[in-house]
Parts: C-alpha cells; structure tokens; sequence
C-alpha cells in the first residue's frame, strides 16, 4: 500500500541544481523515512527518481527475526548461559527478558531431559507448564530426582545439553511466567 | 514371631499385583490420583519391564523373588544430603538380609544388596523434587529370595536360597524388610546421619580391602577408604592417592 507520495521540488534545491543526491544524502533520507513511519517515499527530480519502501511491519518484525540466533546459541554456550541471558545488545527485549524465570539444579548430577532415551523430553521450547510439572531428572548416584517446576509458564530455554553434568545452583531452564 | 510386621506405617497399606509393568511406574501412577500414605507398598509377582540402574532390564521370575516399591515424604531431608537415603535404604537392606544369610551381607556402592562377590538384589530410587525439596521418595527394591537359575548375566547373581537351600515365604520377607526399613528411616528422621554413615561403611564391599578397578582409561588396584558426603567413593590406589568417583567413572573387576 502506497501510503503516502511526495514529490519534493521545494525541499531539495540542492539537489535540483546537481540534478542527483549523494550518497550521504541517500543515506539520510533512508533514515528519515524509517523514523517516519511510513511505508513508502518517492522521490523524483529531473532525471533522478528514488523510492524507498520500508515494510511497515518491520518494527514488530525485527526482534522476532533477532531472536532465534540467541536460541541457537544458547545449548553451544550451556555453561555461561546466565551470563548471556540478559541480552544487553537488544534494548528491546530486555525489558522482556527480565520476567523470564531461571529454573537451577537444586543438586550436583547428571541432566536428563527425558525418564529413558526413548521416551520424548518432558518439555520442549514453547510448552506451556504448570507448577509441578516434571522439568527433568538430575541423577546422582543411582538417585532418580524427578525436578518440578514451581512456576507456571511457557518455556523459553533449555540451557543444558542431555546427558551433561550440573552443578548446584546451575541454571537449566528459563522460563516466561505471563 | 520376628516375621511379624512391627511397623508403625511401612508396609501397612499394600497393594499386591499378579503382574505389572514395575512396581515403580505403578506406584508413581497411583501418585498422581491419590496420594498414599507414607510407608505405602506395591507388591508384585511378576514385573514384565522391571528397571534396573541406567536402564538394566531386572529379571525375576514370576513369584519367585521380592519386588516391591514404597513411597515416603522425607521432606525433613535437606536436598544437599539425599544421598543419606541411598545410604538409609541400603542399610536396611544389609541388616535385613543378614537376618537370613549372617555375615557375608554386603552393600556394593552406591546401593546393592551382595553376598560376598554375589549380587542379590538393588535399589531404584526415584525421588520428585519441588522447591529444594525432596516431596516424595519412591523406593523400589528388587531381592532374589527362592530363584534357583538365573541367566548368565554380568553380575554374578545369587538368592538367598541359593546360599541357605531354604525356601521362603514371601510375606514374611515382606514383612521383615518392612521393619527393617522403618527401623532406618526413623534413623533419617531423627537425624542420626553419623550412625547411618558408620553402618553403612561397615557393609561397604572392599571397604579396606585391595581389589581391582577399572576406569575408562585404565585397571588399577585399590582399597576403598568410603564415600564422601555427594555419595562419591573415596579409592585410594597403591601410590596412596585417594580419588573420588562417581557411578559411571568407576567399575569394580570381579575375579
């Protein structure tokens, strides 16, 4: 949809006696029109005609796209994860990510995410869970700890791989409480 | 009359099945609708996917051997020493199969019943934890008691008939276990961990003695000192270096 079209012979004298725009000036006016909101500027002059089209869903669109590679990273860097959580490289989640709930090991073991290799994983990204809902099994010496979550909520990380050891207080799960 | 349940709540609800899938799975089911009482028990003669360590399929002919799970709430347990209820229920499995064979009896770390070099029975312990706490204990004990022949296995198996030629009856191995257990976990309760500890130790398979061991890079002699505080044995090897293992890092060579 073509929101909005201006052609602007009074705004651009500069450019109307060089008949073309630098790139500097290209470059501002890509920001401009960004900043503005709208969809979509066309700009002509004599011999020179630019359009910029921006995608109006992008505002909303860009911390969606931004969010998977932290996702990925995260079962890579199993051990650092609470250091990367917080995000800080993206002001607008981070207002987002500070209601996420850390679920850690109440003890030292070995992490399973399911009861038998066979069996699927009690939870995955995106489940929505009670509280009481068996997160995974902590093994320790032939000790089976079945751990419950004590939030409700959807969860939004695994931070550990299967099978790897944990120590306590290690974060395992993060998990959105709205 | 010492074949009589004494207890004040272990065993006293029972639940017998002909056959289950395992004890555990049934009782751990059962959970989930009504909540039993402490000490609960289901008893079960046969067990068509009875589970051992890490997956270890338990073989047990049907009526034969004791199979039977039980829960309790140990929620006075600080989560940082739920090893002590490995050490609880292995010890009221050293003193209760000593009742039957003597000396002899010994616990193979972390929590099987032997007789001598002979395997006769485990411990699977599923614990559900919430809060940092310890909720429920469900506690499933397999003893082979009247099986003859076993299928060879890795484990060199053993029932106490084997060693004794006597026949038993199963409910009054029930019940003797059900006192024993009580007995060990009123221990827990009261928080006597030091005596637990000691009886434990003096059970403990190759506890001062020089056998072999064998790890993944290499077999090595060694006498065990103990197990530390996270239920990690303590070996020390003939140089005089004292390592601390976990389940999988260490395997015991029978010879």
């Amino acid at each position: 949809m073509k929101s909005k079209k201006s052609t602007t012979k009074a705004t651009a004298p500069a450019a109307a006696t060089a008949s073309t725009m630098n790139l500097k000036e290209i470059e501002s006016l890509i920001q401009f029109v960004q900043k503005s909101g709208v969809s979509e500027v066309s700009l002509e002059q004599k011999d020179f005609r630019i359009i910029i089209k921006t995608s109006h869903g992008q505002a909303t669109a860009a911390p969606v796209m931004m969010a998977p590679p932290v996702i990925h990273a995260a079962p890579a860097a199993a051990a650092p994860a609470p250091v990367s959580a917080p995000k800080a490289s993206e002001a607008p989640k981070a207002s987002d990510d500070s209601k996420l709930v850390t679920i850690k090991s109440p003890m030292i073991g070995t992490f399973y995410r399911s009861s038998t290799p066979e069996k699927p994983s009690f939870v995955n990204v995106g489940d929505e869970i009670k509280a009481g809902k068996v997160l995974c099994i902590i093994e320790a010496m032939k000790l089976f700890n079945e751990i419950e979550s004590e939030v409700s909520g959807r969860i939004v990380k695994v931070l550990v791989d299967n099978a790897s050891p944990v120590e306590y207080d290690q974060p395992l799960f993060l998990v959105d409480p709205s | 009359m010492a074949n009589q349940l004494t207890t004040l709540f272990t065993g006293r609800q029972k639940i017998h099945l002909r056959e289950v899938p395992s004890t555990n799975s049934y009782l751990s089911e059962m959970q989930r609708s009504e909540r039993l009482t402490e000490g609960a028990a289901v008893v079960a003669e046969f067990q068509t996917h009875g589970r051992g360590q890490a997956g270890n399929q338990w073989q047990s002919d049907r009526g034969q051997n004791l199979l039977v799970t039980f829960v309790f709430y140990p929620t006075f347990l600080n989560i940082q020493n739920v090893f002590l209820l490995n050490m609880g229920v292995a010890v009221a499995l050293a003193d209760f199969a000593t009742e039957y064979l003597g000396e002899g009896v010994k616990l193979k770390w972390p929590n099987d019943l032997y007789y001598e070099n002979r395997k006769l029975g485990g411990v699977l312990i599923e614990n559900s934890i919430y809060d940092y706490q310890i909720r429920q204990a469900i506690i499933g004990i397999g003893v082979n008691v009247n099986q003859e022949i076993f299928s060879n296995e890795l484990l060199n198996p053993a029932s106490f008939k084997n060693i004794t030629s006597i026949n038993y009856d199963l409910m009054d191995v029930f019940n003797r276990l059900c006192n024993a257990l009580e007995h060990r976990y009123l221990q827990l309760r009261r928080g006597e961990f030091q005596q637990l500890r000691e009886d434990y130790h003096k059970h403990l398979l190759r506890h001062g003695k020089w056998e072999w061991f064998e790890t993944d890079s290499r077999k090595f002699k060694g006498m065990v000192m103990g197990v530390n505080a996270q239920g990690r044995l303590m070996v020390q090897n003939e140089e005089g270096h004292t390592e601390h293992f976990d389940m999988k890092a260490i395997k015991y060579i029978f010879g």
